[in-house]
């Protein structure tokens, strides 16, 4: 009996903007993990909730619905999601908010236009210790 | 600070009052008790009105600053979203071939991904510009090695050189420390190399490091094009275009910044060019590193 292929790595991309999305989405796909997209702030804080959560996370920080800094709080606060690997990887290229996401715990802070889509997905294979 | 200065103004004057006036009563000289008392009541509502106001005023530009800031951070998230897209999109294509393009059309891409990179140098000049207008631009600072950093920049600007022309790139031995932001710095000479290789006139381009014991002192210099004498004083202003037509427009934002920058590491820069046609000469006095 042929073994079973293993289970990819599911990494949960929170992402409003439909090309960039898609683009992201492409390219994780193409590095060997399983995306699962939602364009809403708050659907994620409901699929976070969730019982089964992702591997990693890919977090934009202006969403619809909530904030990424929403869902950075509830992550914070949530034990069962405390290991999860989280880059943020947001358009906003203000100290500030880098400073924000720090003061909570998260220091994978990247400008969209500095990080290319290959480079996304090096990086993510590389928290989940794939590479 | 208003939370101490008025209760403390406010409690001082009435002990003041009090005293005077129970100097004034004891001497029964009750009417100079209550001049003083009425006096010094109008003297310290004006006092803590102006105050008030001068407050009010501060408080109105400090939310005006911020409105600015964030309005400034949305519009290049705005600008960056797209931009990320396609700069994304052409390294998928190009760096990373996924679409399986022939050479011939990857080299039919370059161009727009040099355009983009372009792009994105401008919308980061703008960001910077708007920080250094806003007081919130912010350096981070730790000990720096200058010497990778001008390794680093003088080999890129390499393409852009006229392989025939005596080049010269000199930095003494020893450590270059000092106590700089990395990336503001690489920014600095990287945008003087790039001008001074964009204006060489197919000439000479120099980068010499020299060390006194308290500066480094950098200059970067071109035999090309150079500037009439009378606009070397405006170098460096915001917003700054040259009068030459044989200087490219562009924002005039680049030499602002860097100028910025260098004053923000208690540097200095200056310009000096001996006329047209005769280069430009670039000085960086850069403090170093006392530890």
């Amino acid at each position: 009996m042929a073994p079973r292929p293993a289970r990819l790595p599911r990494v949960l991309l929170v992402e409003d903007d439909p090309d960039l999305a898609g683009m992201y989405a492409e390219r994780l796909t193409h590095g060997g993990l399983k995306v699962e997209l939602i364009t809403n702030g708050l659907t994620a804080l409901k699929r976070l909730e969730e019982s089964d959560p992702p591997n990693g996370i890919i977090l934009d920080l202006m969403l619809p619905g909530a904030s990424g800094f929403d869902i950075l709080n509830y992550i914070k606060q949530d034990a069962r999601l405390a290991s999860i690997p989280v880059i943020i990887c947001t358009a906003f290229a203000d100290d500030s908010r880098q400073q924000q996401a720090a003061t909570l715990g998260f220091t994978d802070y990247y400008l969209k236009t500095h990080l290319t889509p290959g480079d996304l997905t090096n990086l993510m294979r590389q928290r989940l210790h794939l590479t | 600070m208003r939370r101490y200065l008025y209760p403390f103004l406010v409690i001082s004057w009435w002990l003041a009052c009090g005293f005077l006036g129970f100097l004034s009563f004891e001497n029964r000289h009750f009417w100079i008790a209550a001049f003083i008392w009425i006096i010094g009541g109008f003297i310290l509502t004006a006092l803590v009105n102006r105050l008030n106001r001068a407050e009010k005023r501060v408080n109105r530009l400090e939310h005006s600053r911020r409105k600015q800031a964030e309005y400034i951070a949305l519009a290049v998230h705005e600008l960056n979203t797209p931009l990320a897209a396609l700069r994304g999109r052409l390294d998928m294509l190009i760096n990373e071939n996924l679409a399986d393009l022939t050479r011939q059309q990857r080299n039919q891409f370059k161009p727009v991904l040099t355009a983009s990179r372009r792009l994105d140098a401008l919308v980061s000049d703008l960001l910077d510009a708007a920080r250094i207008e806003t007081g919130r631009f912010r350096l981070r600072r730790q000990p720096t090695d200058l010497r990778p950093i001008l390794n680093e920049c003088w080999t890129e600007i390499q393409p852009l050189l006229n392989q025939e022309a005596r080049h010269r790139f000199s930095l003494p031995s020893g450590d270059l420390q000092i106590n700089g932001d990395a990336m503001r710095l690489r920014q600095c000479i990287r945008n003087l190399l790039s001008n001074a290789a964009k204006y060489a006139d197919n000439g000479p381009v120099r980068l010499v490091l020299k060390k006194t014991d308290s500066h480094y002192i950098i200059t970067i210099a071109d035999q090309g094009i150079g500037l009439n004498t009378d606009e070397i004083s405006s170098l460096g202003g915001r917003f700054w275009q040259s009068e030459s037509p044989d200087r490219q427009p562009g924002t005039g934002l680049g030499l602002f910044i860097v100028k910025q920058l260098i004053h923000s590491h208690h540097g200095t820069i200056t310009f000096h060019s001996a006329g047209l046609g005769h280069g430009l000469e670039v000085t960086i006095t850069l403090p170093r590193s006392t530890n």
